[in-house]
């Protein structure tokens, strides 16, 4: 397992992750860089990412859309608010809708990305910094629809069978 | 809020910011008691905060996953292209 730790912080509203893995910070420096690799790892298996936009420069954007098992797009973007080949990363994160329009009443989630070379392996350490909690309202009342809505799936599909 | 300053050994000021900036994350709400301002956790909001961050966390449980998987499968940094 190379998810090491986690820290949640609710009153700051900050969460940090730390994962080790056996591969050089250089390697691993490229699953952030390029987008075809993020299709691998940023969506879950059942909501894969695909990027439709990727340009990796400071204050450059990404949009992307997750697809669901029903055909379903779940819509983000991106800002690259700092970059520091091969160890430091600043991501602003937020939500779009299904023409790419960012939804800025779901806020943005500020994301630092570090690495760091622990003996040839490598240490991700992940923070992410959320705006309020209004904005958590709002992502557990829609993630609580996206739940719903896999539940009324898998019914579904028990009942076919 | 003095009593905060007392507690946190800080001044009066640096205790309004840091309360300012908890309150309008909707963390804390204030209550007027006479002179004094009341300061207290909003409980609900709290649960939410952690309900939030635990999803968060299952999500990177998940990516981390699926980056050992990609690591695995294509473990040699690939070349850049000019």
């Amino acid at each position: 397992m190379t998810f090491i730790s986690s820290v949640k912080d609710p009153e700051a509203l900050s969460l940090i992750i730390v994962n080790e893995f056996d591969a050089d910070v250089e390697r691993v420096w490229q699953i952030w860089e390029d987008p075809r690799q993020l299709e691998r790892w940023w969506g879950p298996p059942s909501w894969p990412a695909t990027f439709t936009e990727f340009d990796f420069t400071v204050g450059g954007l990404a949009h992307y859309y997750m697809t669901g098992p029903e055909g379903e797009k779940a819509g983000g973007w991106w800002k690259f608010a700092l970059i520091e080949g091969p160890t430091t990363l600043e991501i602003e994160d937020g939500f779009a809708d299904e023409d790419g329009h960012p939804v800025d009443e779901l806020g943005v989630t500020g994301m630092r990305m570090t690495l760091e070379d622990i003996g040839g392996r490598t240490r991700m350490t992940i923070t992410s910094r959320f705006e309020s909690a209004e904005q958590l309202q709002k992502m557990v009342e829609m993630g609580m629809e996206e739940g719903m809505k896999e539940a009324a799936s898998q019914i579904d599909a028990i009942l076919a069978e | 809020m003095s009593g905060l300053a007392v507690l946190y050994a800080m001044s009066f000021a640096a205790v309004q910011k840091h309360v300012a900036v908890l309150e309008r994350a909707g963390l804390v709400v204030k209550t007027k008691r006479g002179r004094e301002q009341l300061v207290g956790a909003n409980p609900e909001r709290l649960a939410l905060a952690r309900q939030v961050l635990d999803r968060y966390e299952a999500i990177w449980r998940q990516r981390s996953v699926q980056i050992d998987d990609l690591l695995a499968a294509d473990p040699q940094p690939r070349q850049h292209q000019q």
